[in-house]
């Protein structure tokens, strides 16, 4: 028993430091060969891990879970905290599952340096878990910046002709987000004394850290910058068609999870911590949201550059993610949350696909192909499957995101489903129009004649996410039941004041009608009261102490519960 | 009774000077047994016995942190502060002797007195450190000065180093003069050159007696020094022989210079600016926040432009120290400490860059370009992995000493209210990955450009030769070590360093 409490703290640590210790034994193999294998072992081992946080997540719980607490640099309270709960539950897994995709994905392509290319890959994974597991801002800062350095490297090593160009794009647009987000973290260090994320947000929510409007404003918006050119969202975004088209593949699979954090940030600091400036701004962000979903949209529609359109068909997606954060609606935020899960695995499959073209033509120009199903029928029909997603196809994973963010933003206001509505046609549109060109139709080219199927490995890629796809579009309950709790504290503050004038008695409806969904869990549970209890909770008292590990002797750096201050 | 019984000089005055007591001894052998060990053929014996000096000096330091106190009249003071900066300055001049170990006799320059300079620099520096008396400090100034006029030219044929001499001695001479007439002002209107002493007197003005004038004599003292040690430290707008010198000099040296004296004369700015002058603060607060600002754009926005890696080091050392100047606008314990751990992990990355750079150099200083870096990554890992992380820190990536002494930095500086300067800074720092990112990017990103038949010392076109096979001597991978491991250290547990610093902090503002 003892031992299964201890794992309980510590499994998030084992989850986001696995990597590192893959880095470690790395080093000390010397083929490249036994390099690959090792890294495959060390991805799959953490995907598994990361599965039991998923299932034991206790989806009736709101506040976080599985936290372990460790003094750091005491001189500045700066503590080791890590948790997760329903925003960040799901986006382990994403991250392992993904990081072993791009592993399978890059088992061939014949890198120089291939161990180093490894390494990279482990640590920019660790960066990830650890900034999605982080409930320390010093901490999450630590690992959002150090992820940057693996992926620019990535980039810059093992990318196309203008590799360069986009890896100091890359790295340089993030430093700047993050230089203002610094700024920031250290103001609420200053007026609060720590950089515990919990107690901040409780402090902050109770009056008891006085913060000006003003200066709630300037944090929110030193955040949202930084969080802006992550996502990225419109007119943030220029560094992401140049990454999408140099990168490669692995890199651009884990930079479709990476992205997440920019959506993640926004939902667990900017909306928690400065409610009253979100709502201020919150019309100027789903507007650009929504221009970001129209615009990456036509841009695609013009793209003749296979991976320029994936490019801006994220842009598109994530301005539509954004749009269900700053609903702030239940529904919507349900709907970015999941919506992220589905773009992470989505644009990763599609990206790998294309990478298999490439590969074989070394071009990914759209006029190249035409008629590829005649000579790859596997290829051609998972490309199908996850551009059906993609377009947001009921019964498949896309469509319950899309769906749930719509009825979001509907009730937010007429106007913003309208036009989302309209906007996400123009995705089916590129889409289609990409599909008819590559897959359908003649073979015009006669060097795609010989272009082969996909082989055994490719076929495992895919059948994990194409299962997974299917899968996430029968059953979303399954997830979504465990992000629900989490996302109504999120928003409790809105409860009162809606910034779009929302009357929140009838807003959140929990569970809407979704094809096939069918949870016992919530369904027994009157919606009101869950919600009402996880507000009072949040708001009077997160009350997250009381749900931390209790001090057991040996553990390293005393873990401090009650006067750790 | 007591007075008979007390000599002169107690010996605990010894004790306190140790290190510089040291330093100097082995200096001086080193000059004594230099012309006999190379006439006998072992002209290498000079090297370690430099080396031994400067570890037992480090070694001293310790001896010396046991008995604080004033010495010599109240001219020296040992305090948490002054032994801050004894070990900071004595590890670098370890570091930079086992750089000079390789350095020198691959340019054919090996002679003793390098060895001797540095240690007697050191000297100077240690009384800059501990210094608490105008006259003092201005003798410990030159003292370092001096020395490291000289070793800027040490590549003697190279028309650059002396160059570099000339530049750096015409200018630097000038700066100490505004320094010595500050000096002067500030004795005029106080009646003493004591610290401590001024701090009373500016603190009750009544008491000094002619308290008419002498607020205007004090601000004109006080921007004059603010001058010269502006200088000293290579602030906008005192920075313009900066690229040219630390282009000029040898690599080691300019490791020395950008890491040593900067962190010397910023203590002799602490003790001068937030001691002496505390009580004027609100009128020198300006020219700090004004050098600040200037010295963090001027310096990121001039190294973007460059090509020499020396250069461009020079131009990031300015900016560096306008983020130092932050901290020291931030003034208060706070600010005083952000300083000092500034000063040590800058100390830290700087030298281990310009340790690779030396390293890399070849005769003559060959490769110094950053082209001259492409494909390097892969050829030589584990210089490259170093600079990497030298690199890193200095752009303020976390788990490194860079961005920790930043995060304190800024810190600092918000306490203070002082947001503009901070988001300006910070902005900034993003603004120079842009530079330190190139060396990264020729090093992993770019191959080695194919040159077959190049004629030696004759670049072709604008293709610069790629940096030939070298192997690592032991010292100068003991360097690399030992920076790394501080960088990391600095970064990840900077707890104690920290804590030390603010401790000695308060002791410098409280007494």
């Amino acid at each position: 028993m003892a031992d299964m409490a201890n794992l309980h703290h510590t499994i998030l640590s084992w989850i986001v430091f696995l990597p590192l210790i893959g880095v470690g034994v790395l080093l000390l193999l010397r083929s490249d060969r036994a390099a690959r294998w090792a890294v495959l072992a060390f991805s799959l081992a953490d995907l598994l891990l990361s599965l039991i946080p998923a299932f034991a997540y206790q989806a009736a719980r709101p506040g976080y879970q599985f936290q372990q607490f460790l003094r750091w640099i005491p001189a500045f309270h700066i503590h080791y905290y890590l948790g997760v709960d329903g925003i960040s539950l799901w986006l382990l897994p994403l991250t392992t599952l993904m990081t072993f995709i791009a592993v399978l994905a890059s088992w061939k392509s014949a890198h120089q340096h291939g161990k180093a290319f490894y390494i990279l890959l482990l640590l920019l994974t660790t960066g990830m878990l650890g900034a999605f597991a982080s409930l320390d801002l010093f901490l999450f800062y630590v690992f959002w910046e150090v992820g940057l350095v693996p992926m620019t490297l990535l980039i810059g090593i093992w990318g196309q002709h203008h590799r360069i160009r986009a890896a100091l794009k890359f790295f340089l647009y993030t430093m700047t987000g993050s230089a203002l987000m610094l700024v920031c973290i250290i103001w609420l260090y200053n007026l609060t004394g720590t950089f515990d994320f919990p107690v901040i947000r409780a402090g902050l929510a109770s009056g008891m850290y006085h913060l000006s409007p003003a200066a709630a404003m300037w944090l929110f918006l030193g955040f949202f910058i930084a969080f802006a050119i992550k996502t990225p969202l419109f007119p943030f975004h220029t560094w992401l068609p140049d990454m999408y088209a140099e990168a490669p593949v692995a890199a651009v699979v884990l930079s479709a999870v990476m992205v997440k954090l920019g959506p993640y940030g926004l939902l667990r600091f900017n909306l928690a911590l400065f409610p009253h400036a979100a709502a201020r701004a919150a019309w100027v962000i789903v507007i650009l949201g929504l221009i970001g979903l129209l615009y990456g949209g036509l841009v695609a529609f013009s793209q003749k550059s296979m991976k320029r359109l994936v490019a801006y068909g994220s842009v598109s997606h994530m301005g539509l993610i954004i749009v269900g954060v700053f609903t702030f609606t239940a529904i919507g935020a349900q709907g970015a949350v999941y919506q992220m899960l589905n773009h992470g695995i989505i644009t990763g499959g599609l990206f790998i696909l294309i990478g298999i073209l490439y590969e074989q033509r070394h071009t990914d120009e759209l006029s190249e192909f035409g008629g590829v199903a005649k000579v790859m029928p596997w290829f051609a029909g998972f490309f199908v499957l996850l551009m059906l997603a993609s377009v947001g196809l009921p019964l498949l994973s896309g469509f319950v995101g899309e769906f749930l963010i719509m009825l979001g933003a509907f009730l937010a206001h007429h106007a913003f489903g309208v036009a989302a509505a309209a906007a996400i046609i123009v995705s089916a549109l590129y889409l289609l129009k990409w599909t008819r060109a590559t897959i359908w139709g003649e073979i015009t080219q006669p060097a795609n004649n010989a272009l082969r199927d996909l082989d055994g490995r490719e076929k495992l890629i895919f059948a994990v996410l194409g299962v997974l796809v299917i899968f996430m579009g029968l059953f979303s309950p399954l997830f979504l039941r465990k992000v629900q709790a989490s996302v109504a504290a999120d928003l409790a503050p809105y409860a009162g004041a809606h910034p779009f004038g929302l009357q929140t008695n009838a807003a959140p409806v929990p569970r809407p009608a979704i094809p096939f969904s069918r949870s016992r869990h919530v369904a027994n549970t009157p919606a009101q009261p869950a919600h009402r209890r996880a507000v009072t909770q949040a708001v009077a008292n997160p009350n997250h102490r009381a749900e931390r590990p209790a001090p057991k002797r040996g553990d390293l750096a005393a873990i401090a519960v009650g006067g750790r201050r | 009774m007591t007075s008979a019984a007390t000599p002169l000089v107690p010996a605990v005055y010894y004790l306190r000077i140790l290190p510089e007591i040291v330093l100097t001894v082995f200096g001086a052998v080193i000059m004594l047994i230099e012309g006999p060990a190379r006439h006998v053929g072992r002209g290498r014996t000079t090297r370690w016995v430099a080396l031994v000096g400067a570890l037992t000096a480090f070694a001293a330091v310790w001896i010396q942190s046991r008995h604080p106190g004033y010495a010599f009249s109240h001219l020296f003071r040992v305090d948490g502060f002054t032994v801050f900066f004894g070990f900071l300055l004595t590890a670098i001049a370890t570091v930079i002797i086992l750089m000079a170990m390789e350095y020198l006799p691959q340019q054919h320059l090996d002679r003793g007195e390098f060895y001797a300079l540095v240690l007697f620099g050191t000297v100077g520096m240690g009384f800059m450190a501990g210094a608490t008396e105008l006259i003092l400090m201005f003798i410990a100034l030159e003292i370092s000065s001096i020395s490291t006029y000289i070793l800027a030219g040490y590549r003697r044929h190279a028309p650059k180093s002396t160059e570099a001499s000339l530049k750096y001695l015409l200018l630097g001479s000038f700066a100490t003069a505004f320094f010595l007439y500050g000096i002067a002002l500030i004795y005029g209107a106080t009646g003493t050159t004591q610290i401590s002493a001024i701090a009373r007197a500016l603190a009750h003005p009544g008491a000094a007696g002619a308290a008419v004038q002498t607020g205007q004599i004090v601000l004109l003292g006080a921007a004059l020094m603010f001058i010269g040690l502006g200088f000293k430290v290579s602030a906008v707008p005192f920075q313009v022989w900066t690229p040219d010198v630390y282009e000029g000099a040898p690599a080691p040296v300019t490791a020395f210079m950008s890491a040593a004296p900067k962190a010397a004369a910023f203590a002799i700015f602490l003790r001068i600016f937030t001691v002496a002058l505390a009580a004027n603060s609100h009128a020198w607060f300006w020219l700090l926040w004004a050098a600040a600002l200037l010295s963090m754009t001027v310096g990121n926005v001039a190294a973007l432009l460059q090509n020499n890696f020396k250069r461009m080091l020079a131009y990031s050392s300015i900016a560096q120290a306008g983020y130092i100047l932050v901290a020291f606008a931030a003034l208060g314990a706070d600010g005083v400490s952000a300083v000092m751990f500034y000063l040590a992990a800058y100390a830290a990355m700087n030298i281990g860059a310009f340790a690779v750079v030396s390293h890399f150099a070849h005769r003559d200083e060959r490769y110094v370009d950053i082209r001259n870096y492409a494909g390097l990554g892969f050829r030589a890992p584990w210089p490259a992995f170093c600079l990497s992380v030298f690199l890193f820190s200095l752009i303020g990536v976390p788990l490194t000493g860079g961005f920790f002494g930043k995060v304190y930095i800024f810190r600092a500086a918000l306490h203070a209210h002082l947001v503009a300067l901070t988001v300006i800074g910070l902005l900034n720092s993003a603004l120079a990955a842009y530079y330190y990112l190139r060396p990264v990017v020729a090093m992993y990103m770019r191959e080695a450009p194919l040159l077959p038949a190049l004629a030696p010392g004759a670049p072709a076109g604008n293709i610069e030769p790629p940096i030939p096979p070298t192997s690592m001597s032991g010292p100068v991978a003991v360097v690399l070590a030992l920076c790394v491991a501080v960088v990391i250290w600095l970064g990840v547990f900077p707890g104690s360093v920290l804590a030390y610093a603010l401790r000695s902090a308060r002791h410098l503002l409280h007494g």
